[in-house]
Order: C-alpha cells, then structure tokens, then sequence
C-alpha cells in the first residue's frame, strides 16, 4: 500500500477512505481500551461535579470548597481524558503508519508497540507545544491587558497586533508540526527531531498541507456531528425534557427552580458519555489523515524510491 | 434492461466498463465508495456551512427590523420569525441550487460522466409506476409522521415551540402558497433527488447493489439534522431510495419527495394560526387503516419493476 509516487487530492481522500475502512475496527478497539475508561472516568466525574453544584442552595460560604470539589472532579476527568487520547492517538497512528506501509498490524501489537518510550516522546512533544504555543499567545494577551489596566494605548495597541501576529505565527507552527506524531510514533525520532523531521516534509508544501488539512477537519467534524447530533437526544433525553418543561414554564411566569435542577441532576453523565462517544469516532479516523498526508509528503520527496519505510 | 452486476471494490470488474464512464475518478483506481463518501461529506460541509452565511447575508439583506409583538416571549419570537421568513426561504432555495444540485452535478460531471444525464438516470419511466410510488407514498405518510409526532409528545415540546418551528412553512395566503411550493416541494425534489439518488446512491449502489438503498436511506433521514424526524425522514429516504433502485429513473422519488413535501405544506395552510400545534395530530385509526395500504402498494410496485431488476 505504500504510495511510490505523490497523491492528487482525490488519491488523498480515496486512501484515506480505504485506511479508514481496512482498519476501522482494530481502531476502534485500541480507542475503547484506551479512552474508554478515561471516557468513563470522565462522565462520571461530570455527574459527581454537577451533583456538587446542585446541593448548593444559596450564597454561603461553605459553597466554595463545594465548587472547588467541582472543579476538581472535572480536572481529574479531563486529565485521564487528555491521557488516554494521547496514547490512541499514538496507537492508531502506528497502525495507520504499519497499513500504509504494506505491513498490516493487530491491535496487540499495536497497543505493545504503543506503550514505549515513543508514548513518553509524544507526551513530551504536546507539553512542549501547550508550553510553546501558550507563550506566543499568551504574551500578546499580557501586553493588552497591562496596556489596559496602565490606560496605556501605545501598550495596548502593540498587544492588539501581536495578537493577531501571534495567531498566524501559531497556525504556521501548527501545520509545519502536523506530523511531529508520526515521526516519533513510527520513525521512533526524538521530540525535537520529530519537530525537524516534521519541519522538513511539510517545506514548500505549506499551503497544500494547510489546505487539505483544512478540508479534512470540516469533513470530519460534519461527519461526526451527523452521527451524533440524534445521540445527544437519546442519551440526554431526561435533560431534553426538562429542558422543554422549564421552556413552557416561561410563559406562565418565573421558572419553577426544581425543574433546572432535574435539568442539571440528568447533565453529568449523559453529556459527558456523548462526548466520550464523539471523541472515539473522532480518534479513529482524524490521525489516519495526518498518516496519508505523512505517507504523501515522504513519497513527495522521493524517500520510497530509495529505500523502504523505517521499521516501527 | 439488464442491469450489470455490481462492481467488486478489490478485483476487476467482470463486465466491460461502459464506455460512458468517462470521468476521471472512473480512469483511476479510486474506489467508487470514496467517491460517493467524499461527495456527500464534502457537499455537506459546503450546503451546510454556505446555507448558515447564505441566512446571514439574507437576514442583513431583508432588514433587521425590531419585532414590536405584542404578548409573551413565545409570541415575540414568533413575530421575529415571520419577519424573517422570507429571507431565510430564498436563503434555503439558493443553497439547494448552488450549494447542492451544481456541486453535485460539476462533480458526476467530472469524475463520473459526461452524459449526466444517464448517469443520475433522469429517464422516463411508465406513468403506472410513477402514480403507484406515489400512492405509495401518501399510504406510508401518516406511519412515519406518527412516529415524529410521538417523540416530540414524549419529549414533551411545547405547541408554541412546535409553531415557531412550522413558520417558515406555513403559507398565509395564495401567493405565499404558490413560492413555498417552489421553496419547500419543488426544490428539494429537484436537488436532494438529484444528489442522494442520482449521484450518492447511484455511485454506492454500483458497488453495494440494494445496500445502497439501506445506507443513504438512514444517511437522508441524518441530512437534515433533526433528531426527533431522523426514524420518519429515514423511512422516507428509504422509500425513495427504493423507488430510484427498483425503477432506474429518478422520476418516481422526484414524485414521491414532491408529494410528501406538498401535503405538510398544504396541511400548514389549511392549519393556519394553527399549525404546529396538537391539532394536526395523526389518529392511530389512520396510521393503522393506511399502512398495509401502503406496504401492498410498495409490494405492488415491486412486482411491477421486477422485469428491470433481473
């Protein structure tokens, strides 16, 4: 399967397609066992979360351990959620990676394969991003709030346009990275080679790599949201219709303060089991893109004219 | 007619390709199931995406002119949203057209076939068969509205809600009746029908054969993002999909889609102030006396197309 020659747009999509569909259910199983219970952990800290919120009553002060009991539960469920999505992305890159290159891979191998250093890399590839990316936005926004609060315009000004510089500087880092993750998932480069080696196969094709890229997401995300837009309704249905009873209790005067309460007591679990489910769609075939446009840019610069692809 | 048997996606084909299969996804080796794939997926983003600017851009345009309704919030809002119906309807229309049917039509053009209109199969089809699907149709109506209905009562949604929702539908007058049949009837029986079964299920049904029939059944009913219409617009879609597979020719879900679209607005009309509202309730005597009509008029038809699906 492994492109010799580059890939038109059609090509890109079409193998895109096949991957999805030669691996979808290998996929699929590496993203429950790897996000599922982060997804369970997830929804169940939402429900506990919002079941903290609702035993407040009125202004006290005793209510701010209770939001910070919130708080907590959420960031302990987002944590184990961004962890586990990390290592599916990684595990099914390795098995985009291993299809494409014409050597098929169990979900076995790939989850062995998954948990090695190369995991620990691309934990250390995101926190360098977050870290990196923070600062280049974060500096600006600094700048403009501390030329608001000094009544400074020169101050402010200058943080208003590097706010806007600092966003194209982000978009351009993003795409010249895109495929920092297959480098160390499947080439096992080290974080900052990954960044070069990533660097380098996107060069001069910027703007096709940002395009497609593009393209791909808005695919994505519409196919997502057509699966999961009757999914909210049937998990969320007890919301729903608290939701609408609290809607006709509008037209008779003040809402009934019970009914928002049985609104948020059916939120936690429900909303946070849907976005489990829309994460797992989602996983299984966002990091096939990257691995096809992967294969392209390296089939782009020659590299399977020479030799065959590195060994995972 | 013989209908060639369906491509197998990972070995050759076992007829000769037809020589009108010109396009240049057919020259290549792309798979004929990506092609419909990235079509529908790819005309979603545009329709949908373009349709929410095209309402924008038309709301702007119509004017924003405060609503001065008199009453409660439900009366306001249902002001707000007569003002704005005209705009949003040319915005729908004008989506159908450029975002939906010319799209579809560029792309069959291109990677499919130059003679389009053989490929989507606009093509005659006896006048039995057309009056059949739509009697069909009609008979299978009130079972698969019955079933809308239920989930909005379960759901407990308020009749107010379900009258700002109806709207944009609903025909005030004569002249107001005549433009919503164009927006509501006659435009997506051109468009949709042209994309989800002349393009869509046309492609996939070369290589699934009546799957294909199943697969964008379900994939219209999910189209128009509407969960509590996703069991009765998905047994519409499969209805006309059935139709487009059974007969070769798009006119029998043109047809169909038209007729159905037809009497919800005409079924406005007649309700007036209230449409919307729990008066235009399905009685289950009528979901119950309508569809084994319905189910013996689709076997019918069955036995009707069968020469051309041997």
């Amino acid at each position: 399967m492994t492109p010799a020659a580059p890939m038109t747009l059609g090509d890109v999509f079409d193998r895109w397609f096949k991957l999805i569909g030669a691996s979808w259910l290998r996929n699929l199983i590496l993203a429950a066992i790897l996000l599922g219970p982060a997804a369970l952990v997830f929804a169940v800290s939402l429900d506990l979360g919002f079941g903290q919120i609702l035993i407040m009553d009125e202004y006290d002060p005793r209510n701010l351990a209770t939001v910070w009991n919130f708080l907590g539960w959420i960031s302990l469920g987002s944590v184990i959620f961004l962890i586990g999505t990390v290592a599916a992305t990684v595990a099914i890159t390795i098995t985009g990676c291993a299809e494409m290159s014409g050597r098929p891979m169990s979900w076995q191998e790939a989850l062995r394969t998954t948990f090695s250093l190369r995991l620990a890399r691309v934990f250390g590839m995101y926190l360098l991003e977050f870290v990196g990316f923070g600062f280049l936005i974060g500096i600006p926004y600094a700048l403009l709030i501390g030329g608001i609060a000094a009544e400074s315009f020169p101050l402010g000004f200058a943080g208003g346009i590097l706010i806007i510089v600092s966003i194209v500087a982000v978009i351009y880092l993003v795409i010249n990275f895109a495929f920092t993750v297959p480098a160390i998932a499947w080439e096992q480069a080290a974080v900052i080679d990954g960044f070069k080696r990533s660097w380098t196969l996107v060069g001069g094709n910027w703007w096709r790599v940002f395009g497609i890229l593009v393209l791909m997401s808005l695919v994505v995300s519409f196919a997502v949201s057509l699966v999961m837009t009757p999914l909210y309704i049937v998990v969320l249905w007890d919301f729903f219709q608290a939701y609408f009873e609290l809607f006709s209790s509008l037209g008779g005067g003040e809402p009934d303060p019970q009914i928002a309460r049985n609104m948020l007591s059916s939120f936690g679990f429900g909303f946070g089991l849907v976005n489990a489910i829309a994460s797992i769609i989602q996983i299984i075939v966002t990091p096939l893109y990257t691995v096809v446009l992967y294969f392209d840019l390296r089939a782009r610069r020659g590299e399977f004219n020479q030799s065959s692809p590195l060994p995972a | 007619m013989t209908v060639p048997p369906p491509r197998a996606e990972s070995s050759l084909p076992t007829v000769p390709p037809d020589p009108r299969l010109d396009g240049s996804w057919e020259r290549s080796t792309r798979s004929l199931n990506s092609s419909a794939l990235l079509a529908l997926l790819g005309i979603g983003v545009l329709y949908f995406n373009g349709q929410s600017v095209l309402a924008i851009i038309a709301v702007f345009a119509g004017g924003l002119a405060p609503s001065e309704a008199s009453g409660g919030y439900f009366e306001t809002l249902l002001k707000s949203i007569r003002d704005l119906a005209d705009p949003l309807r040319l915005a729908v229309v004008l989506s159908q057209y450029l975002l939906m049917l010319l799209p579809a039509l560029f792309l069959v053009r291109r990677w499919h076939s130059s003679d389009v209109r053989w490929y989507v199969r606009i093509a005659r089809t006896p006048m039995s068969e057309v009056l059949l699907a739509l009697l069909a149709t009609l008979l299978i109506i009130p079972s698969s509205n019955f079933i809308a209905d239920e989930l909005v009562r379960q759901l407990g949604i308020p009749d107010e809600l379900m009258q700002i929702g109806a709207e944009l539908f609903t025909a005030r007058g004569p002249m107001e009746l005549i433009w919503l049949v164009f927006v509501v009837c006659l435009t997506p029986a051109l468009c949709e029908e042209i994309f989800f079964r002349g393009f869509v299920q046309r492609t996939f049904e070369r290589t699934m054969g009546w799957r294909s029939v199943v697969l964008v059944g379900v994939v219209f009913g999910l189209f128009h993002f509407n969960p509590l219409g996703l069991i009765s617009l998905s047994i519409l879609g499969l209805l006309f999909g059935y139709f487009y597979y059974r007969s070769r020719s798009l006119l029998p879900s043109m047809v169909a889609h038209f007729a159905n679209n037809f009497l919800a607005v005409v079924v406005l009309y007649g309700n007036g102030e209230n449409s919307g509202s729990s008066a235009a309730e399905i009685p289950l005597w009528l979901v119950g006396s309508t569809l084994p009509l319905g189910v013996g008029a689709l076997v019918w038809y069955s036995h009707l197309t069968a020469r051309r699906i041997t």
